[in-house]
């Protein structure tokens, strides 16, 4: 196992009497892309910019690369940012953008000249070189704060919620290619974004926080498939959520009692979260199945469609089960020759065991 | 800011009284220096709305990105925040010069034994034989004025232009 590239040790940040980040405990990997997530005001920036040293933590330890950070100013940290609004220089072309850095650093012209161009090449950006930076479109922009990081080869780079101010299908091409980006250079990337389906896409790993603190991190398919709370699944993609009561444990099983569902028997590593004070069930929409007619599963749940949304691909459907009064939805694949249900039908819901969560 | 932009809102005649009464009482000369004493009370609210107008269209993170990478505070400022409210700096200075050149009522109060260009006109205003030459100076005056006033704003405009702003209705 490599040395994590970034410790955060027991890091708290606080303004006046808000505390932004409390006990942050995080170990990133060299070379891995890892995301921040978290809803606005979690604290997920202030992270960010405590690890690029425009924040200082009011407690705690940060190790970049083994070094402690302490009292080290942002300018001698081997980190780059790419800033939310670019922070493009505007009265600067695109090729005095990206030099800005490596002359700060006194390096020869024609070694400047050279990884210059080099760099503007491999954001796609030939033939830029002298367009006044205030000229370019907001996804040139972005490629333009890239190379201006990633020129000076730092460590790791940071990015700042990089894709939020382009139109969906520019972020789309933005974030495989970021993910290219990540591999050709093989430098440890930091994303913060609120966007879980761009964290979902693009990281080896990400962290959840909440209000200040970590949730959980772990890789996107852990994330999705065993989040360790109530609160993680629910960020992260869509669940329904049981009420659920547990009966007893027995060593590798753990037997629940689940509204509308009756009582079931679990494997323990159904629970991510531990059994303990685990008081509901979560199962994925795409977990359940609207059965066809003829069609049987392992359990089967009478049910009324309340609503359907029809999004060409997939049906969502709110359907209303026994002994439960918010709607639970069920999103269907639209394979040829099924039938899409209208509100008011009855439908036979399948589901399995192995689908449910206990959760906190 | 409020106690800064106080000047801008003052009669100038009260300004002028209170700056006589007050230096005389501190003993001082009356001198061009007194005049620019009170020059400066005046202008400084205006220098201060362009300039800070120019500050806060700066994106704050510029001036964080360039110490990200890997530049000290004081190049900062001398490359990236000084060249971007350059034209604020410039168009503060030519509003400032023309409030002062243009200024008759302070300067009248704190002139001495060296008056101002507008105070010298309007001395001279009560020898008939000298009006001709008057005029010619006073329009010179107005021409000039308003020359400078125009390119302050032009230089302004230029700056909101290259740092990709559009123009919020203009300073003139």
């Amino acid at each position: 196992m490599t040395q994590p590239i970034i410790q955060l040790s027991g890091v708290d940040k606080f303004y006046g009497d808000f505390q932004a980040l409390s006990q942050i405990d995080l170990d990133i990997r060299t070379g891995e892309f890892f995301s921040l997530l978290g809803p606005s005001g979690c604290g997920k920036t202030t992270l960010l910019r405590s690890i690029a040293g425009f924040e200082t933590p009011s407690v705690g330890s940060l190790h970049i690369d083994g070094k402690s950070m302490d009292r080290v100013p942002a300018n001698k940290r081997p980190t780059n940012m790419v800033f939310q609004s670019y922070a493009i220089f505007p009265h600067m072309s695109v090729a005095q953008n990206v030099a800005y850095g490596l002359k700060a650093r006194g390096l020869p012209k024609a070694e400047i000249h050279e990884r210059v161009s080099e760099a503007i090449a491999m954001v796609g950006l030939q033939g830029f070189d002298s367009r006044a930076s205030h000229a370019l479109s907001g996804g040139q922009r972005q490629r333009v704060a890239l190379a201006r990081a990633l020129v000076l080869k730092p460590r790791v780079l940071l990015l700042d919620e990089p894709l939020s101010a382009l139109d969906k299908k520019m972020r789309e091409q933005m974030q495989s290619e970021l993910r290219r980006l990540q591999r050709a250079v093989g430098i440890t990337f930091v994303l913060v974004t609120h966007d879980q389906e761009e964290a979902l896409t693009m990281s080896d790993r990400i962290a959840v926080m909440f209000d200040g603190k970590i949730a959980q991190v772990a890789t996107p398919q852990t994330l999705y498939g065993k989040p360790s709370s109530r609160r993680v699944g629910n960020f992260i993609g869509m669940m329904n959520f049981f009420d659920a009561k547990v009966l007893s444990t027995s060593g590798e099983t753990v037997e629940v009692d689940v509204q509308s569902f009756g009582t079931v028997t679990l494997p323990l590593s159904q629970a991510p979260g531990g059994v303990e004070g685990c008081q509901s069930v979560g199962i994925r929409p795409e977990m359940l199945t609207i059965l066809a007619e003829g069609r049987t599963a392992e359990r089967e749940i009478e049910a009324v469609v309340s609503e359907v949304f029809y999004y060409g691909d997939m049906t969502y459907y709110d359907v209303n089960l026994p002994q439960k009064d918010a709607p639970v939805t069920v999103t269907m694949r639209n394979t040829a020759g099924r039938k899409v249900l209208a509100a008011g039908d009855t439908a036979r819901v399948g589901w399995s065991p192995v689908s449910l969560l206990l959760l906190q | 800011m409020g106690f800064i932009m106080l000047p801008m809102v003052l009669p100038e005649i009260i300004i002028g009284v209170s700056l006589l009464v007050v230096i005389v009482q501190m003993g001082f000369e009356l001198s061009l220096f007194t005049i620019i004493l009170g020059h400066i009370l005046i202008c400084t609210p205006f220098c201060i709305a362009i300039l800070s107008s120019a500050f806060m269209n700066l994106d704050q993170s510029l001036e964080e990105a360039s110490i990200d990478l890997g530049q000290t505070r004081w190049n900062t400022f001398r490359l990236v925040i000084f060249p971007l409210v350059m034209p604020g700096i410039v168009a503060s200075l030519l509003i400032a010069f023309t409030i002062s050149l243009d200024e008759f009522i302070i300067a009248f109060f704190l002139a001495g034994t060296e008056p101002t260009l507008p105070v010298y006109i309007w001395g001279q205003l009560r020898f008939p034989q000298k009006l001709p030459s008057l005029m010619a100076l006073g329009t010179l005056l107005l021409l000039l004025s308003i020359g400078l006033l125009v390119l302050a704003d032009f230089v302004r405009r230029r700056g909101l232009k290259k740092t990709g702003i559009e123009s919020s209705g203009g300073f003139l």
